[in-house]
């Protein structure tokens, strides 16, 4: 029992905590706006859904494209807010209930990784409150430290026991024949596999089934490498010269198997981004951490003392602006949803703030979350504008309308889509198409 | 007046509190080494939620879905299923998804004349093996559905 005790309870650099929530987090915003609001445009169509548990489709309404839009959106600036302004843990609470809700309404969402970030983000309720003037090592923040920047984390420690499970669990489900000839793999990646088939095959003149068995079979020891690797990070910052060693290599083993899936083109929306951050942070020695931590929690941390010493009543007010400010990036970035889950996110962040604002808790200061909001809500317009989301998802929604011979809303979300059309490409011939159906005048052709 | 001591960053957790971290860290692990274990005990090879089998050789089966559906009168039609329900249901739907096929069959057997309603999937492993076809046959009146033994060894003739 006292070697489990140690295990968990046992000193990391403050670092590595911080960076992994304050990057996960980050990422999740963008991952939400970019990645997962152009699907949304499937759910509830035909009135059909399952969700993953039932008594959720007892429970819960039909999922509809602004109930699933609404969420993201809702998860994507709780999420920011706690990257950039203030960290809070009831706030953390919501966004973990909020995006777990998000993919467990449907089994439209069956992606292992957002069950995957459902259990980190859990678990980042429970992690330490590592401020970027702890890691940073600013003077006024050092009676709160512990010395030598190490702190006890055992939420972290229990997030590399997570990760440990998942690999060795894909290992196993990598262990059946079928991989291990090395058929799956090349069935899951004949475009991607190419290049190494030509040279191991063509030029080094490898026989056409060792190839592929061994590529089956290295995968699955790379994974158990990675397990390992993270089974021991929880004792890296400990001073044991073997875990070094186990973790570089579960590091190189992660980043290389991660860049892989990339570059092989694996439907898995920005899994690999996750995974490689971990590693990174997990896996990689404490010097290299702590100094990318303190890198990264300098300007934070100047950010963070300057916020700290405005008025509470200020910071009230601000919210309230925030919270407009909010709500009108979501109506802003016109998908359906988007709007409510971003006044519901601005809701919550006033709550907070005149929480914070009443319960005068010392160590947290409401100006920063103030200040997360407006960031988030410009970051989300800036999201959605400077990217393709707004035209996959109206693109996504015309095609299926078109399918399913529902013309004249195939035509409206095809002209939306043409709205957001990038200039590269468009779906100038699919609206015309639905116009020459429903017998309007062409608007591209032509032209 | 006495100074309140600064609580610190990170500490031990101590006396009752470090029992139930301990109790909390027992169950969330237990919890994620216990869930993917309903794959490999269950007999269900077609459902891997849960079980960390990203891209397993069980999830590249490629299968041909054949949904028909009975009217009273005993003619057969075989349903445009893309133009039914979203796309993205039709290929959970030929990953052979116990719960959507059988939420389908129900929505088919809820429109009016049906007596019956059946998906068939033919399904290949990666290995280009075929195997024996999949077949969910739901009978309207009673509810009652008729499932298939799902297993990924071909029958020998």
């Amino acid at each position: 029992m006292k070697a489990v005790e140690r295990y968990f309870f046992g000193p990391v650099a403050a670092a590595r905590p911080w960076l992994l929530m304050k990057l996960f987090l980050l990422l999740l915003a963008f991952d939400c706006w970019v990645d997962l609001t152009p699907h949304g445009g499937r759910y509830g169509v035909g009135d059909f859904n399952v969700a993953h548990f039932t008594w959720l489709d007892a429970l819960a309404p039909t999922p509809t494209p602004a109930i699933y839009v609404g969420l993201i959106c809702f998860a994507g600036l709780l999420a920011f807010v706690n990257a950039v302004g203030g960290v809070n843990r009831a706030a953390l609470g919501v966004l973990a209930a909020v995006y777990t809700y998000a993919w467990t309404m449907s089994m439209l969402d069956s992606y292992q990784h957002h069950y995957l970030l459902s259990i980190v983000l859990l678990v980042f309720v429970f992690y330490p409150a590592v401020t970027a003037r702890i890691v940073a090592g600013a003077d006024d923040a050092s009676a709160r430290a512990l010395p030598g920047g190490r702190l006890s984390a055992w939420a972290y420690h229990a997030t590399a026991v997570s990760f440990g499970i998942v690999y060795c669990y894909t290992a196993l489900s990598k262990s059946e024949p079928q991989w291990r000839d090395g058929s799956a793999l090349q069935r899951i990646a004949p475009e991607g596999m190419a290049p190494f088939y030509e040279y191991f095959v063509g030029s080094l003149g490898w026989e056409h089934d060792t190839f592929w068995s061994l590529a089956g079979v290295s995968v699955i020891g790379v994974q158990i490498v990675i397990a390992a690797a993270y089974f021991s990070a929880p004792l890296l910052d400990r001073g044991l010269g073997w875990v070094k060693w186990v973790c570089l290599a579960g590091y190189f083993g992660a980043t290389s198997f991660h860049i892989g899936a990339e570059h092989l083109g694996l439907e898995i929306g920005w899994f690999s981004y996750y995974m490689i951050i971990a590693a990174a942070v997990f896996l990689l020695p404490g010097g290299i951490v702590g100094a990318v931590g303190r890198f990264a929690a300098k300007p934070l941390a100047a950010a963070e003392a300057m916020l700290s010493e405005g008025a509470s009543q200020s910071a009230l007010v601000a919210a309230v602006a925030a919270a407009g400010i909010t709500g009108l990036a979501g109506y802003a970035v016109d998908m359906p949803g988007a709007a409510v889950g971003s006044i519901a996110a601005g809701v919550v962040v006033l709550t907070l703030v005149v929480a914070i604002h009443f319960a005068k808790d010392e160590h947290q200061r409401p100006m920063p979350f103030t200040v997360g909001a407006i960031l988030a809500a410009l970051c989300m317009w800036v999201a959605f504008t400077g990217t393709e989301a707004r035209y996959d998802y109206y693109r996504f929604v015309g095609g299926d309308h078109r399918r399913r011979g529902e013309h004249q809303q195939a035509l409206d979300a095809y002209i939306k889509a043409n709205d957001y059309a990038p200039e590269d490409n468009n779906r100038h011939e699919k609206e015309d198409e639905m116009r020459s159906i429903l017998g309007l005048p062409l608007r591209w052709s032509g032209r | 007046m006495a100074r309140r001591e600064i609580p610190k960053v990170g500490g031990e957790p101590n006396g009752e509190r470090r029992t139930l971290v301990l109790a909390f860290i027992a169950l969330i692990l237990g919890l994620q080494v216990l869930i993917p274990q309903r794959y490999y005990l269950g007999d269900d090879p077609y459902d891997e939620r849960f079980s960390w089998r990203m891209f397993s050789a069980v999830r590249v089966h490629r299968c041909r879905l054949q949904p028909t559906e009975t009217d009273a009168d005993g003619n057969e039609r075989v349903i445009d299923v893309n133009r039914e329900v979203h796309r993205a249901w039709v290929s959970t739907l030929q990953r052979n998804r116990k719960s959507v096929s059988e939420k389908f069959l129900a929505s088919r057997c809820a429109g009016a004349g049906i007596a019956s309603a059946r998906l068939e999937n033919r399904c290949v492993t990666p290995n280009g093996t075929p195997l024996d076809p999949i077949i969910w046959e739901m009978t309207c009146a009673s509810g009652e559905i008729t499932e298939p033994e799902i297993s990924l060894e071909r029958d020998e003739p």
